[in-house]
């Protein structure tokens, strides 16, 4: 069963007068519990699939359900809340609020939820040792290394149990270790908590993590390569 | 090297919406500096002796302002006919008179009462005054009548003052016959015949004498030796002197005032501008840290953003002067408290009041900016340039 | 409604210079804002808290006409008059010109009985060990309590010299009961140029806000016999006559039949409520109110800039911070919400601090004041007023930065630098 159907989707932006088709009439399903990397060159649509998915940007045409709900016909002010159900997001430069600690920072999205405050902070210490940072779970971003920036990201968006997690180039910003630590961490998330996994990069050795490999091409769908899906296949290398 | 005032320039109006409010802040605190200080010129204005220091107010000893004071008929005779220092006209007349003064009610075209000063004069006082008072419609009183001329700027403010109008002073109803002006007190006043004055009133007694002396006049040695004089011991002083005190209480209120909401306001205000010169430091880390990487020197930096906040502070003045400036020429009246009458008067902003607020948001600018510009000189290149 | 509160306090202090010099401008600014305000209410509480029941006659011509002696027994007789007494301005200081103050000459059998409900008695002079007392003002015996009205009253009528100074003069010059204080007189000046003797037989305390602590109230016959056995010069007769109306009897009649009784002189009569009258020293301000509502306006208008300022610079920064929480799913009102409680919070922190200031100063400020404004407070409608004000600064300048992080997209937000 899909948990996220695109069909038909349109995106254009016009900057400085010309207007740039970004996505071209695509259509994609993920079926649940999927790890799909998204490839291709800049410009090619792979974050605006990310941002039309998780509710952040809207299609010029085309409809996208996700968990069983059409966001391409939501008003934008259930946008939010559909976002903080369903979504986690992990961004390649971190995007952690800079002022609060990892904890705080963990503990920021599960304000969203209607969970009260023990059950938050459980949530919130479940997702840290996940990650592995339960002993640096103070710190300010600052504080942290860029892999554990990364990691705490992850946390943040593990912490409300989301249906799906989006990861827009999540290694981007990290050296090859830090990098293969986290795509065997999002594998994790994946193989071990069932969850939907979409991630865009440019780095192929990343990519052999998922299951799926797309490769996008200014807008429309190129190729798709399966990849070994053992449990083993991460420790290939 | 010194960094060229364009850079300076350019980051303002970059940042001009920032600049302005701050500028803005600056404005109003010059505004007020310059509003309540023209308000004060205003005033002394109309107390400032023009010219003639030869002219000699007795008073009773002791009192420090005509209200207070009071000199028997026969003391007066004696003052104008005797005193030696006293000049006298070609017809051998002495130039001096002997003056009532009373505060009166009167009501306020605006609505409510004020005290409004009421002189009784006698012929020589006109003349004792010089050529600047005048009659600018009507007539002088006729001395012996139940006449009265008012100044120009008080009959502007209260009822029952415009020529053709009658004056009720306790019983006697009293025409107004003329308006005068002068750029002094007298302006305000309102004047009738002293003996009609004391007779309406029921104040057989004058204020004062008021004379023209011998220009040597030593007024110490006089006062001095009139204040122990065996038939009548006076107060005496020269006119300049004289009205020199009758502004200390609401002068010196003035100055207070001034300078208290000044330094509030202006504290206020350099913390603003200090706010708005640490946000351009910090948006221009970056630059800085070009800056001082190609070679310019700490030095240089921290005057270009000094001048920056100086530039903004002088903004800041125009602004403000702007503001104030409409008040130049307006017409007020206030009380005295030397001598608890209104004055009337208007909003002065003289040149050197002008210049003064110009140096005040200068001044301002400059303290508002020179931490900023400080931290901007301290900042190390390497880490400077890191950040975006 | 999630709103991430913690944020608001986590942005103060990470920006703690910009906080710090914003909310230092706001407790400058309403501080003053409130002394402003605070001139203009106790000016005019002597007018609100004015006694009902009383009536002033003074001269119809002017504040300086003196009335005659003989109008006394006149209002006396008119129905619905209960008590007179003369109250007559001496105009005197003490040691400098610069220490004046107010000084009445009162008819001391009524006076204190009269003002009851104004002047309260802190301290007196003990008749009875008066004489015990000698050169040592230590030793002189002072009544304090509930008997020390009964003891001021006495002890006015045992001494001509005698006068009651208000509790803010005793402890600027130090005065205690038993002293003796030479007053020069600036309107009645001694024929030998001394100065006046009075002795301090007791200290008061005003009971209300039309009256002030910087006032001395001597025996008017003291004064009167000095001048009719001419060893004083100084205009004879009585500045005003202050006239408590019988509890039942309309002032108002009251007034109208005494203005009747003197309009054909010999000096016409103006008799006002006392509320009238003390509006009439308030009008000798001038524009007072006008003008300090000018500056007040001057204020808060410059730093209502100061604080916008800072919220936009505030809103700028937190565009990047704004993206992430929008795309963790909080909602536009929620960014609004932030905003808009940031700019709250400084401003009630600062203003709120500088109403605190104006609250706890108004006493060394009154002192300040000295004789200006003698009963100068910050009255609790002031305190509101300058709170209400504070609020709507913060709400002002919230409010853009809230409507943009409101209507920011979240991608753009996400793509503008952190």
């Amino acid at each position: 069963m899909s948990i996220i159907q695109m069909q038909g989707v349109t995106k254009r932006y016009t900057r400085g007068g010309e207007t740039l088709t970004v996505l071209d009439n695509l259509s994609l399903d993920v079926p649940a519990g999927d790890f799909v990397a998204l490839m291709g060159p800049s410009g090619s649509g792979k974050s605006t699939i990310l941002n039309l998915v998780g509710g952040l940007d809207s299609v010029d045409s085309g409809s996208i359900v996700v968990a069983k709900q059409e966001i391409t016909s939501m008003a934008s002010s259930e946008l939010p809340d559909f976002r903080a159900r369903h979504i986690g997001f992990i961004f390649q430069s971190f995007n952690l609020v800079p002022v609060l600690t990892a904890w705080e920072n963990v503990m920021l999205p599960l304000l969203l939820t209607p969970l009260d405050r023990a059950a938050r902070k459980k949530q919130a210490e479940f997702a840290l040792e996940v990650v592995g940072l339960a002993d640096r779970m103070h710190h300010r971003p600052k504080q942290l290394s860029g892999g554990q920036e990364q990691r705490v990201a992850i946390a943040r968006a593990l912490a409300t149990d989301p249906d799906i997690i989006l990861a827009d180039e999540p290694t981007g910003d990290l050296d090859r270790d830090s990098a293969n630590a986290i795509m065997d961490l999002l594998r994790r998330l994946n193989v071990e908590l069932k969850k939907t996994l979409v991630v865009v990069t440019h780095d192929h050795v990343a990519a052999e993590r998922a299951r799926r490999v797309l490769h996008l091409d200014k807008g429309v769908l190129a190729r798709e390569v399966l990849n070994d899906t053992s449990p083993l296949a991460g420790a290939r290398r | 090297m010194a960094l060229p005032l364009a850079y300076t320039v350019r980051n303002i109006a970059v940042r001009r919406a920032s600049a302005l409010f701050t500028a803005l802040g600056i404005a109003m605190t010059v505004a007020v500096f310059a509003g309540v200080l023209s308000l004060r010129a205003g005033f002394e204005n109309v107390y400032m002796p023009r010219g003639n220091q030869d002219v000699a107010i007795y008073l009773r000893p002791g009192a420090t302002s005509e209200g207070e004071s009071g000199i028997q008929r026969e003391q007066a005779d004696i003052l104008v006919k005797e005193r030696p220092e006293i000049l006298r006209d070609d017809e051998g007349r002495p130039l001096a008179a002997a003056e009532t003064f009373l505060a009166v009610f009167l009501d306020k075209l605006d609505g409510g009462k004020t005290n409004v000063p009421l002189r009784g004069v006698q012929p020589m006082s006109i003349p004792l005054r010089g050529d600047q008072l005048h009659i600018t419609s009507g007539r002088w009183m006729e001395f012996g009548s139940d006449e009265v001329v008012v100044g120009q700027r008080l009959a502007a403010r209260m009822q029952h003052c415009q020529v053709g109008e009658t004056l009720v002073l306790n019983l006697t109803p009293f025409l107004v016959v003329g308006l005068m002006d002068s750029p002094t007190a007298e302006s305000g006043e309102i004047w009738g015949d002293v003996e009609r004055m004391m007779e309406a009133l029921e104040r057989p007694v004058f204020q004062r004498v008021i004379a023209r002396v011998r220009p040597d006049t030593d007024f110490a040695a006089l006062a001095e030796e009139m204040k122990h004089d065996a038939r009548v011991p006076v107060a005496v002083s020269s006119e300049r002197a004289y009205l020199g005190k009758q502004t200390t209480a609401t002068g010196g209120m003035l100055q207070f005032l001034a300078l208290f909401l000044t330094a509030v306001m202006g504290v206020a205000a350099v913390l603003g501008s200090m706010n708005t010169m640490l946000a351009s430091v910090a948006a221009r880390t970056h630059e800085v840290g070009v800056l001082l990487a190609i070679g310019y020197s700490r030095a240089s930096v921290f005057t270009a953003f000094l001048i920056e906040s100086a530039l903004i502070g002088l903004l800041g003045g125009a602004l403000g002067l702007l503001i104030a400036l409409p008040f130049d020429g307006l017409q007020t009246g206030l009380t005295n408290f030397n001598t608890f009458t209104d004055v009337s008067f208007a909003f002065t902003l003289t040149p050197a009041l002008a210049l003064q607020s110009f140096v005040l948001a200068f001044g301002l600018g400059l303290l508002g900016g020179a931490l900023p510009a400080f931290r901007a000189s301290r900042l190390r290149p390497v880490e400077a340039l890191r950040e975006l | 409604m999630a709103t991430p509160w913690l944020l608001v306090a986590r942005h103060l202090r990470a920006h703690w210079l910009r906080s710090g010099l914003t909310m230092l401008a706001l407790t400058v600014a309403m501080f003053l804002f409130c002394f402003l305000i605070s001139l203009v209410t106790s000016l005019s509480s002597a007018v609100t808290a004015a006694a009902t029941d009383r009536v002033i006659v003074q001269s119809a011509v002017s504040l300086f006409v003196a009335l005659p002696k003989d109008y006394q027994p006149k209002i006396e007789a008119i129905p619905g008059v209960e008590q007179v007494t003369k109250f007559q301005w001496f105009g005197g200081y003490y040691q400098k010109p610069e220490n004046f103050m107010g000084q009445f000459g009162v008819d001391h059998e009524v006076f204190l009985d009269m003002y009851r409900n104004e002047i309260g008695i802190t301290e007196a002079l003990a008749l009875d060990g008066a004489t015990a007392s000698g050169d040592d003002v230590n030793l002189t015996p002072v009544v304090r309590g509930a008997g020390a009205g009964a003891a001021a009253v006495a002890a006015m009528a045992a001494d001509r010299r005698a006068a009651i100074v208000g509790e803010g003069l005793a402890r600027d010059f130090k005065w205690k009961v038993g002293d003796t204080l030479p007053i020069t007189g600036t309107i009645f000046a001694k024929r030998d140029g001394s100065a006046w003797d009075f002795n301090v037989v007791g200290i008061y305390r005003p009971l209300k806000s039309s009256m002030d602590d910087r006032t001395m109230f001597f025996r008017y016959d003291y004064l009167d016999e000095t001048l009719a056995a001419d060893g004083a010069t100084g205009p004879k007769g009585v500045g005003v006559y202050c006239v408590n109306v019988a509890p039942g009897h309309d002032p108002e009649a009251v007034i109208a039949g005494i203005d009747a009784l003197f309009s054909n002189g010999p000096q016409a009569t103006l008799t006002t409520t006392e509320a009238a009258f003390q509006a009439g020293f308030v009008s000798m301000m001038g524009n007072l109110p006008f003008f300090v509502g000018t500056i007040g306006g001057a204020v808060v208008f410059a730093v209502v800039f100061s604080v916008i300022n800072t919220m936009l610079m505030s809103g700028r920064q937190r565009m990047h911070e704004t993206g992430i929480l929008k795309a963790l799913g909080f909602r536009n009102g929620a960014l609004a919400r932030l905003m808009l409680g940031e700019s709250l919070l400084l401003s009630l922190l600062g203003g709120g601090l500088g109403v605190l200031l104006a609250v706890v100063l108004a006493t060394p400020l009154r002192y300040l004041l000295g004789a200006f404004l003698p009963n100068y407070f910050v009255a609790a409608s002031t305190v509101w007023l300058a709170l209400g004000v504070t609020l709507f600064i913060g709400l002002v300048a919230g409010i853009t930065p809230a409507i943009v992080a409101a209507r920011l997209r979240p991608t753009a937000a996400l793509r503008s630098e952190g």
